[in-house]
């Protein structure tokens, strides 16, 4: 007999509302259909219609909280290509740091987020103390624990001081002792092997029709990393390459074992990544252009299109951009995040298997529902539509009230 | 096959094509290139197969992103080759231009079953009719939303009075 | 006589229910502090439970639509009434038991199902997916830990019935501990058969590694997915209950001891000191087999716990059986 177990669109094993509907027999899931019209909020209508380019970068930073540096790293990079803007080199170095610390915090707070599923609370409240070390870097430099709000089309906004270049040092020598632990705990433990081992596998063959990115598809053994296939900032001086499960374990099987296996060797690539970024930290300016009204200006006296590409914590994150003369606003923005491609291979993931398996095989996509559900329409709850006047006083206003 | 090779491949399907390239790097200074090339709707299913036979692995399908320019309606349909090996990537985008008063294009979920869940909201928000599709649900909108308002257009069926585009509402 | 088991049954009744809640909830938050501190954290003070209960009892209590309204509140009363019953015939504290001639082992045994038979007619009753899931789990979880179960009390009475008396009563069963009664197989088969019922308790109570009938990630909560208010609070306090009234039966069938018996002391002294000693030995099997197991592994699926009691557990029950019963051969053989 057939019944449908509804998970989510609100549920604790979802941390975003989604609402993912398995027929099952028993316990055996036979099918799985997601719909994804939970919660949308018209991030690209905003950017095309409403907003200058600059505060589109803003906007684009709020699509999702976690990976809050890969919206508007992409973004720019489009509008940079499109309007020829030159970028400093200290800035590309500053930007590949900024992208390699969120990634260590992102994958910290996934592997937290895996051992709740699977109900081992010890293993979440140490992975989530480790996890201090590294937000309380991302203060030191960013002034902010996990929005950082630096990238700006021709640079970043912040940069890196003499006095917190020893203080992130600190944090790296602490990751390289404690990584052999971490792996220990996660990888060897009876329990965590019997519940990820061959469970929610993705062969290698669905996880090229169905156009996999990032961990999930490097975990099926496809080497895909647009840092080592097509670098951007300054990822070609430090030779990036793609990490799958054979380099630790010798074999490949896709299954969610795999999946925790690829994030945390990628913790460890990142952390010799910033190693090697900060020795080699070039000085100068860090933005090319630092009066806005120039280059807005700029932005509006070209046309042309690009597409922007970034390696998220998650995969592959594409931004296409089309600038029209004349028009103030972008004229077209598409943002395709990550999780929108890794979300069609839930399907053949959870066929045939439990519905204990559910919450695991979902959360080792690593979902951030946030970045995919963000369409068209705004849903304004009051009447007045605030124009830019308005929305650069209330920001003045707020950063008089920070500053304080 | 190289950024060369791609290009003889498919220069007698396309209509024009042209390469768009900027640098990046520090100490090691690299060139990013991408293909842009124009297409007629019926060649392309042929020019798509042709890419997937040709390509050591089966090629990575970005997205699709669509532009209302006033008469027409532009698609582009964004694909990588040859990742894997180190800048040797190749970026291909196929640009497809509708007419708005016969707008519809075929589907490619036959050859590359990733692109589900983008026709599905060319679908929604732009209108187009994805010609042998099955699954014509609306993605990201509510089941709710208005019939013939196309959020992304920019005509007279593009989404207006934004607080009252929900029945029911309380302003 | 009649009036006097009346008397010692409503008064003692009332009595032991009270003071097996108070203590039920206590040792509920001694394990959550000591659990926090094992995770590096600070945990709630030792009181949370009361409070727990205080606040659940004020909350409003919501009955879904799609249930079976009469099924869904009589549900937690069975639950928390068999588990109050089955002190009834436990030894508490050095005493014998309340109802001590009216009723023995093989009673307990039937009484420990009915707690868990009480849960899964919550669940089924409560109309959601959830609870239906959570439910069905119950069930099979049950069905697979009352095998080795069966298999230790059947060990332990055999192995007593020796002696002359009712080997099914626990008083009886208190009086002749089985550690004096054994050679050395038969010590490796007692130690083998204690294992295997610190092993069942998690199971009956519901903890990790076994909980999947409550799991709060996977099905939302599972059994209790719709209970709220004061129908949760009587489930809150029958599992501390019935942890109590579990932890009791293993000290009784396994550690009868007495402290009393080592030191010269005046009646009251002797009474508090038993009762002391007894606490103690309760704490010390909670801790053993719900904390430290609680927090070192994570949840096995349905299928693994069955394999686990069905095959793994059975086998390892067995057995202690087959050497216990060797034990007493070979005792009777004197080949020296």
């Amino acid at each position: 007999m057939k019944y449908t177990v509804p998970i989510g669109p609100i549920h604790p094993a979802l941390k975003e509302p989604i609402l993912l509907s398995c027929s099952v027999e028993g316990e055996k899931i036979v099918d799985v259909d997601v719909t994804a019209s939970q919660n949308h909020r018209g991030i690209e209508w905003i950017g095309m219609n409403r907003n200058n380019p600059i505060q589109t970068l803003y906007v684009s930073e709020r699509i999702c909280g976690i990976c809050n540096l890969c919206h508007p790293a992409c973004l720019a990079m489009a509008v940079e290509e499109a309007a020829d803007i030159e970028v400093p080199e200290r800035a590309e170095y500053i930007r590949v740091i900024q992208g390699e610390l969120e990634r260590i915090h992102s994958h910290l707070l996934w592997a937290g987020v895996a051992a709740h599923e699977l109900g081992f609370d010890t293993l979440l409240h140490y992975t989530w103390m480790i996890r201090e070390k590294v937000m309380d870097i991302l203060e030191t430099v960013n002034g902010n624990r996990v929005t950082k709000a630096i990238m700006t089309y021709g640079g970043v906004r912040r940069d890196i001081t003499k006095e917190s270049i020893p203080k992130i040092q600190e944090m790296l020598t602490y990751y390289d002792q404690l990584f052999n632990k971490l792996a220990k705990l996660f990888l060897e433990d009876k329990t965590i092997k019997m519940r990820t081992r061959d469970i929610g596998i993705l062969t290698k063959k669905d996880a090229l029709q169905l156009a996999a990115a990032g961990p999930t598809t490097r975990a099926s053994g496809v080497k895909k990393d647009v840092r080592q296939d097509t670098p951007y900032f300054a990822y070609p001086d430090f030779r990036v390459k793609a990490l799958t499960p054979d380099i630790h374990t010798g074999k490949t099987v896709g299954d969610t074992y795999d999946r925790i296996v690829v994030r945390l060797l990628e913790v460890k690539q990142s952390v010799d990544i910033i190693k090697q970024a900060l020795e080699n930290l070039p000085a100068g300016e860090i933005i090319s252009e630092p009066k806005i009204p120039k280059i807005l200006n700029k932005i509006k006296k070209t046309s042309g299109e690009a597409i922007g590409r970034h390696e998220a914590p998650r995969g592959e994150d594409i931004h296409y951009v089309k600038l029209k003369e004349g028009d103030e606003h972008l004229y077209s923005w598409k943002v395709r995040a990550p999780t929108y491609s890794n979300i069609m291979s839930w399907k053949p993931m959870l066929l045939n298997h439990q519905i204990a398996d559910i919450p695991i095989v979902a959360a080792s996509i690593d979902p951030c529902i946030s970045c995919t559900n963000r369409v068209i329409i705004v849903e304004e709850g009051s009447e007045k539509i605030l124009t830019h006047n308005d929305l650069h006083h209330l920001s003045r206003k707020k950063t008089k009230e920070v500053r304080k | 096959m190289n950024l060369e090779e791609v290009i003889e491949l498919l220069k007698g399907m396309a209509k024009k094509y042209r390469i768009q390239s900027k640098m990046a790097g520090v100490k090691k200074k690299v060139e990013r290139k991408s293909l842009w090339i124009d297409v007629d709707r019926d060649k392309l299913l042929e020019i798509v197969q042709l890419v997937v036979d040709n390509s050591t692995e089966f090629p990575h399908f970005c997205v699709a992103s669509t532009s209302d320019m006033g008469e027409t309606v532009e698609v582009i349909y964004h694909f990588t080759i040859n990742y894997g090996k180190p800048l040797e990537e190749v970026q291909i985008n196929f640009k497809v231009n509708l007419p708005k008063k016969d707008l519809w294009i075929p589907t490619l979920t036959k050859i590359v079953p990733g692109t589900i869940f983008s026709e599905r909201e060319l679908h929604e928000m732009m209108g187009i009719e994805i010609k042998g599709l099955q699954d014509t649900r609306h993605l990201f909108l509510t089941t709710d939303f208005p019939k013939g308002v196309y959020p992304w257009r920019r005509d007279e069926t593009g989404p207006k009075n934004l607080n009252k585009l929900y029945e029911g509402w309380k302003q | 006589m009649n009036e006097e088991l009346l008397f010692r049954i409503i008064i003692g009744g009332i009595g032991i229910t009270f003071f097996s809640i108070f203590f039920g909830l206590l040792f509920k938050g001694i394990d959550r502090k000591i659990a926090a501190h094992m995770q590096k954290r600070i945990g709630p003070p030792i009181r949370q439970p009361f409070r727990d209960i205080r606040k659940l009892m004020v909350k409003e209590n919501i009955v879904p639509e799609n249930s079976i309204p009469w099924l869904f509140n009589l549900a937690p009363i069975i639950c928390l009434a068999s588990s109050a019953t089955l002190l009834f015939y436990i030894p508490l504290g050095g005493y014998e038991p309340l109802l001590e001639g009216h009723g023995d082992l093989i009673l307990i045994l039937y009484l420990l199902i009915l707690p868990a038979l009480a849960l899964v007619m919550g669940g089924f009753a409560s109309g959601s997916p959830y609870a239906t899931v959570g439910a069905q789990r119950e069930m099979v979880t049950m069905m697979s830990y009352e095998f080795p179960l069966a298999v230790v009390i059947i060990s332990l009475v055999w192995k007593l019935s020796e002696f002359t008396g009712d080997a099914f009563s626990l008083a009886f069963i208190s009086a002749h501990p089985i550690w004096g009664q054994v050679g050395l197989l038969g010590l490796i088969g007692a130690i083998i058969l204690l294992f295997t019922l610190v092993i069942v308790i998690p199971a009956e109570l519901s903890k990790i590694p076994f909980d999947v009938s409550e799991a709060e990630t996977e099905i939302a909560g599972g059994l209790l997915a719709e209970y709220s208010g004061r129908n949760l609070a009587l489930f809150y306090l029958a599992d501390g209950v019935k942890t109590f009234a579990l932890a009791s039966l293993l000290v009784a069938l396994f550690f009868p001891y007495n402290l009393s018996e080592y030191f010269d002391l005046g009646t009251y002294a002797a009474a508090g000191t038993d009762f002391l000693f007894f606490l103690l030995k309760v704490f010390l099997v909670i801790l053993f087999s719900v904390t430290i197991i609680r927090i070192s592994v994570a949840r096995l699926r349905i299928s693994q716990v069955v394999s686990t009691y069905w095959i793994a557990l059975t086998l390892i029950a067995l057995l202690g059986l087959v050497l216990l019963m060797w034990d007493s051969q070979v005792l009777t053989i004197q080949w020296w």
